[in-house]
Formats: structure tokens, sequence, C-alpha cells
């Protein structure tokens, strides 16, 4: 009798103990600051939000983003080896005037094909295994600005953002006083011999991985954030009625069908989406990849977007908002560049997947957010200039048709005036320092150089950091307010809530340019960023 | 009396499987079983459907043909970078002296010329009289030479995070058959070794204290792979490695596992009708 009252016991234990956990409701994380409470209603939510008004584009602003494409064009992209990217740059202080311009988040995919240029051993934060056995010499090919297109602006896809920023500016002011110079050099940039040298080295590029062209060929350089880009620029310019776009269109062409090729096969193949807010991110390279299609009439692309999208994205449970609050980098959590890298064995090749090479940045609560991973070979590390839930519900208007879609919207995100979402209403703190660039690997600390260059170097190295950081910040609040801006315009007029997240993109993209406007760094890519922003609100 | 553990623990095993179940019909609601599984009512009949495959015994032939590969890729250098070039084109020369001042230059890779060491050091440590055994003991030796593992211990001071943690934990896993191993030469190959493992483990350490979730895909920095790499050096040797994996990440609040927890139950069941008939878990 009591040995069954004690298998009954067991029982019930083993069987509790083995229930699912998914009733339980996520809280905050201990280290953030607790949410507030949820408001009663989106009127409430309202009357609480500060009002910002969309900043108009109009000419000043362009002239402002006009302008910095054009500075960054024909300015060769650092050479490899420990020069370029921000981290190298905050590392060598005596290098930073050839790193001007270079902004972490967006580009340490330069610091990548780093070999050590002067002999073993590589620099510092050579994560690449550059000079282990081969020690690479660099020099610049013949003709790179015949037989390349996209060689300036820090690195391959910010030259390829800042070509379509350009682009848009004159599109939208074609009268404006950069006209000419803007002409000019778009004409030196997009020519045929420009545009068909870039299909070629593509071409060499995937073949060096794999010859079988079906092959999934992972690690393409700039695939799949810059191949994205590409295809934004392609899609502009095949809808404007301009002569000389229309020769451009015709150039890029043939590149923009091999990239929508490619990029079409990688996310067939892709085993799970990259949900990591960094430029990997597959909800956001699908959106650009979406607009191209559309435009292009490419019935392969999008049906390969759709039905991996949905594969990915349609039985999501509550995406985690409140992990997406931006803490500030210098309150603890490692910093951008501590030791929590993946970067995976081999590292072959020095054109590999830009996500696969960046650095990781353990600090950002927004990597950690829906269970993403730390980089792995996949892709998915480097630095969060997106939010994975926004990007995600941005998508998706263009997946499902509009019931499905507001049925999905409702599952999926929380209510907008609920304390789970609060950290999406809430412009990003404008940070006042950020964490030193370079951990010592071993955690064991360098004696600080106390000599007057040591303490101007390492002045440099902290401002060098704030103002990347800052580019940074910039760049996720054009992107959540993009994100925002494509959710409010899939939703019908009438819905109550298209008030609420078109003033919720302005207060995000009012902090952008206000930590965009007296920065250095960033100057490659947000441009892009504020005018992605700007078109997709109309 | 000897039978009631026995019903206890069968038991309790049925609840563990029913709840199990449970939980499986609740996340696969939506979804329906592909016709063409097979269904197997119990283990037995599951057990008797495989075919009869008797596990390959590590005989001295075997032992002797496994010592070959690692005996001639040690000395063969790692493949030059073959990236097309964008802008940059770059000519590559090897290290200078490399064959004193490198301990993992063959192989393919950094992580595969070390597990082909430890693979040497555990055939000669079973097969001590193999016939290519004084091969192998010579080219230990070439490689396991202190200016050699000191210049890899350099070089990877400022390789940030190069080969972490996969290649960090087969080092460990080599340093572990070297330092429980009597032999003469190994004492001294593993106080050759000790610095580096010293430093490999130390930056483990730190790596798994910072991550926030474990990597459970089935490539290379996949997290649990690496810490059963690295457990046997940890529980002989490193009492700071060992309680480190025993806990988890400080990043690490519970609501964000129980987060981690439900999606990785969701992507279970988004994925399990495409993946589950090719058994392709690790694709």
């Amino acid at each position: 009798m009591k040995a069954r009252r004690a298998l009954a016991a067991i029982y019930l234990l083993t069987g509790w103990l083995a229930r699912p956990a998914i009733a339980q409701q996520p809280t905050a994380r201990r280290d953030t600051v607790p949410l507030r409470a949820d408001y009663r209603d989106l009127a409430e939510l309202l009357r609480n939000l500060p009002v910002v008004s969309p900043r108009p584009f109009d000419e000043s602003v362009a002239l402002w983003l006009g302008a910095l494409p054009l500075s960054c064009l024909d300015r060769l992209q650092p050479r490899p080896g420990g020069r370029g990217g921000g981290r190298a740059t905050v590392a060598a202080p005596t290098d930073s005037g050839r790193g001007r311009g270079a902004n972490a988040p967006d580009s340490t995919t330069n610091a990548a094909p780093a070999r050590g240029a002067s002999g073993a051993p590589g620099p510092a934060g050579n994560n690449t295994g550059a000079g282990y056995f081969w020690v690479a010499n660099y020099t610049l090919m013949n003709d790179h600005d015949r037989l390349r297109a996209f060689w300036g602006c820090n690195d391959w896809h910010s030259a390829v953002s800042s070509t379509w920023a350009a682009i848009r500016v004159l599109q939208s002011y074609p009268n404006s006083t950069l006209r000419d110079l803007t002409r000019e050099k778009l004409n030196a940039h997009l020519g045929r011999a420009n545009l068909d040298g870039e299909l070629a080295f593509f071409r060499a590029t995937a073949e060096a991985i794999n010859p079988i062209p079906s092959a999934s060929q992972t690690g393409l350089f700039e695939r799949p954030y810059g191949f994205a880009w590409l295809l934004e620029l392609a899609s502009t310019l095949r809808t404007w009625p301009d002569s000389q776009a229309k020769r451009w269109s015709t150039n890029i062409t043939p590149l923009a069908t091999w990239m929508a090729d490619s990029l079409g096969a990688y996310f067939t193949k892709l085993v799970e989406p990259i949900r990591t807010g960094a430029q990997g991110n597959t909800a956001l390279n699908m959106t650009l990849a979406l607009d191209y299609a559309d435009v292009a009439h490419d019935a392969k692309l999008r049906a390969a977007v759709v039905s991996a999208a949905k594969k990915f994205y349609l039985s999501d449970s509550t995406c985690s908002t409140q992990t997406e609050r931006v803490v500030p980098a210098a309150a603890g959590r490692g910093g951008r560049g501590g030791g929590g890298g993946g970067g995976g064995g081999g590292g072959r090749s020095a054109n590999t997947d830009t996500s696969r090479r960046q650095t990781t940045a353990p600090n950002d609560l927004t990597a950690a957010s829906r269970g993403a991973p730390p980089p792995t070979p996949f892709g998915g590390g480097g630095a969060v200039i997106a939010s994975p839930c926004l990007s995600e519900a941005a998508l998706m208007t263009r997946v499902l048709d509009p019931r499905a879609y507001r049925a999905w919207l409702d599952r999926v995100l929380p209510p907008l005036q609920s304390g789970r979402f609060s950290p999406l209403t809430e412009a990003i703190a404008i940070p006042t320092s950020a964490p030193a660039p370079q951990a010592p690997p071993n955690g064991v600390a360098a004696a600080a150089d106390t000599t007057p260059t040591g303490r101007a170097a390492a002045a440099t190295a902290a401002a060098t950091a704030l103002s990347t950081e800052r580019a940074r910040l910039a760049g996720l609040s054009f992107s959540r307010a993009q994100s925002m801006e494509r959710i409010a315009r899939a939703l019908p007029t009438t819905d109550p809530r298209v008030a609420a997240w078109r003033r919720l993109s302005a207060i995000q993209a009012d902090r952008g340019f206000e930590l965009m406007r007296d920065d250095q760094a960033g100057l490659s890519w947000l441009p892009a960023q504020a005018l992605l922003y700007m078109t997709v609100r109309k | 009396m000897t039978r009631l553990p026995r019903v206890a623990a069968t038991i309790g095993l049925l609840s563990l499987a029913t709840s199990a179940a449970l939980a499986q019909t609740t996340i696969q609601a939506g979804t329906h079983r592909p016709p063409s599984d097979p269904v197997f009512n119990d283990l037995a009949s599951f057990y008797a459907s495989l075919p009869a495959v008797a596990p390959h015994p590590l005989d001295r032939t075997t032992a002797l043909q496994m010592s070959t590969m690692p005996l001639s890729c040690m000395d063969h250098p790692q493949p030059r970078p073959n990236a097309v070039p964008y802008i940059w084109e770059a000519t590559y020369t090897p290290v200078a002296d490399y064959e004193t001042t490198r301990a993992f230059y063959g192989c393919y890779d950094w992580h595969s010329a070390v597990n082909s060491a430890w693979t040497l050091v555990r055939i000669l440590k079973t097969f001590p009289d193999l016939p290519t055994a004084p091969a192998i003991r010579q080219k230990l030796n070439d490689h396991f030479g202190a200016s050699n593992i000191a210049g890899d211990l350099q070089f990877f001071k400022g390789a940030g995070t190069f080969e972490l943690p996969y290649g960090y934990a087969w080092l460990l896993r080599l340093q572990y058959e070297l330092r429980s191993w009597s032999d003469s030469d190994a004492v001294r190959w593993a106080a050759n070794v000790q610095p580096m493992a010293t430093y490999m483990s130390a930056r483990m350490i730190t790596y798994l204290k910072e991550l926030q979730q474990p990597v459970r895909t089935g490539v290379h920095p996949n997290t649990a792979m690496a810490m059963d790499n690295a457990l046997g050096y940890a529980r002989s040797f490193d009492p700071a490695l060992k309680r480190r994996s025993a806990r988890p990440p400080t990043g690490c609040s519970s609501a964000t596992s129980d987060v981690t927890r439900q999606q990785s139950l969701a992507r279970v069941t988004s994925r399990r009708p495409a993946s589950w008939k090719r058994r392709s878990w690790d694709s």
C-alpha cells in the first residue's frame, strides 16, 4: 500500500518535472531596468509619447545626405592587414589618419582579410589566424577605377549603399547644386567596364569557394548584406526615367541578375534564419531583396524569399521586444570586442561572408534577444544595427496578405501599449562613453601607458570608440524607424495603431538624425540608412 | 523486494515518456506526420529493424592505418589562401623559421593539426610498439619543441578569437592525453605544451562566462562539443575550468533560458517535417 503511494508520488513528480516549460512568461533580465507597467490603451501610450513630427525630406536634408556619399565614393577601401576598420584604427592610433571615416558597426568587415602585412604575428584583434603560416604583402590592382565599381567608402556594401544614396538624392532633387558632381561620380563608377569587372570578380570568388554553381558556396563575400543592397540599388535605377540612369541600369543588370539568383539560393539553403540584429539578419536582407524582386519582376527570387520567410517566421511565438532595450555600453556587460567570439575554424579565404568575420558584440542585449546564438559560420555575429523583432515584422508585411498579416502581427508583437514593448517606444539614449575597443584577450590588463603620447593615444581611442558607438546607435534608430514605417504602411488607414507606429518611427528617426549630426564615424553608411527610412515613409 | 525499484523505475520512465509524448503532441499540433514514416511500438521492434553492425575494433591494423594519415599531413603546410582579390592583390610567403616557431602548421588548418597530433599521441599511447612508433615519436618531437609551442603561444596572444572555442578545446584534449601519460618523452612534451594549455584554458573560462547562448547548430563552434573536448583536462588538471563548465553563463538569467527553450521548441516544430525524414539535423 505504502509502496503504491510512493509510486504514485514518483509518477506525479516525474510528470511534473517533465512538463513542457512553455507556459512560463519570460520576465525582465536581472541586469536591465525594470519595464514600465502596461498602459491601459493606445490613447494612453500616445499621451505619454513626446510629440515628434517626422523630419521632412527637404532640400537642406538632401544636400546634407547627398554630400556625404560624394566624399567617400572615391576614397580607396583600406589595405587589408590591420589598417582597415574602426577597431584596427583605434588599436593603432598612429594610423588614425588613414582610418578616418572608418566606423566599426557597419564596416568591421574590413579587418577581415587581415593578413599580417609586415610579418608574424598578426595584429592584435586579428580573428582570422592571418599570419600564422602565410604572410601576405598587398598591392593595389591595376585599373581598379576602370574594372571595379564599388571600391570606395570603406567597404563594399557601404560603397554600394552610398552609391544608392547619391542616386536617391539626385532623383529627388534633380536640380540641386550637387547635380553635376553626382552625375560625374555615378558615371565614373557605374560604367559598363566597371560593372562587368564586378561580375567577373564575384563569379571568380564564388567559383573559388565551390565550382558547382548550385552548391551553397558558404561564406561568399558580401552575401547576404552587400547583395541585398546591390539589388536595392538596381531596383531604384530601374524605375527612374532618366536617360543616364537607363544606361547605368543596363550596365548593372547582369550583376543584379547574378546576385538575385545567388541570394535566392542562399535563402533557400539557409537552415535557420539569423535572428541577431547584425548585418546578416535574414529578415532585413529579405526585405531589400523583395524590393528588387517586385520592381524587376523576378518571380524566382520572390518565390524563394516568400517560401523561406514562411518557413522561418510563420509559426513564431511572441518576439522578445523586452530585450531590445539598448543598455549604455559602458555600463558593464563586457563591451564590444570582449572575448566572446566564436570565430570558428578555418578562415581560409579572405573573401568570406561579412557576418562571419565580424567581431562579437556581447554587450548588445539586442543580440541576445530572440535566442540569438553567438556568431557561427552561419553568420549572425557583429554589432547590432537593426531590431530583430521589427525587421521580421516589416518583412512579413510583404509575405502575407493583409488579413493574415494582422493576425500574425497580433501574435508576434506584444501590444504597443504593453510594458514588454516599451523598449521600442523610447528613443535610444545618447551614449556618453564607449567601452574600450580592444579588451585584452587574456583578461590581464596591459600596463597603462602614462607618457604624454600614450595618454593622447588613449584619449583618441576613447573618442573614436564613442563616435563609433554613436554611429551604430544612429543606424539602429534609422533601421527601427524604417521597419516601423513598413509596418504602418501595411495596416488599413482606419487602424488606430497606424498613428502610433508613425509617431514611434518619428521618435526613432529624430534620434538617428541627432546622433548622426556631429560625428565623423558612420558617414560612409548612415546617409543610406536615413534615406531608406525616408524613402519607405512615403 | 528487488522488483519494486525496477517497477518504480519503469513507471517513472513511462510517465516521463508519456509527458514527453504529450509535449510533442502539443508542439506538433498543426503538422501531420508523413505517411511513409515507419512506426515502432517499442524499443525492441525498433532495435530489430536496425542493420546488424558490429563496432569496429581499434586493433593494431586499424591503429597502423590511422597513424599514417596524421604522419603524412603534420609537415604538409596549410594551403595558401586562395581568395580572389577585390582591389588589393596579395602575394604570400611562409613565416620565417616556421619549423621552429610554429607547432601546428600542417594538416590543412590549425585545429586539424592539433587533433592530428592528438591522434598520434593516442595511438602511440595505446600501441607503443607499432612499427610506425619511431616515426610518430620523431614527428611529435619536432612539433612539440619548446620553441615551437612558445611561437604558437605568442601568435595566439595577438590572434583574437581565432580558433576559439573549437581549436582551443582540442588543444586541451591533447594536453589531457599528454599529462595523463608517464612516458618520458610525453612528460617533456607536456611540460612544453603546458603554457599554451594554461593560456587556452583561461580564455575558455572567459569565453564560457561571456557566452549568452550556447551555439546549438552542428558546426565547429558548437558549445557542447567544445566543452566535451575540454572536460577531461578540466576535471583532471584545471578546477577553475571545471567549475565554469558546470555553471550557466553569468549573462543568462533564468528568464533568458526560458526564452531560449521556447524558441528551440518552436524551431523544432517548424523544422520537423522537412528534416525528420532525412535525419539531417547536423547538415
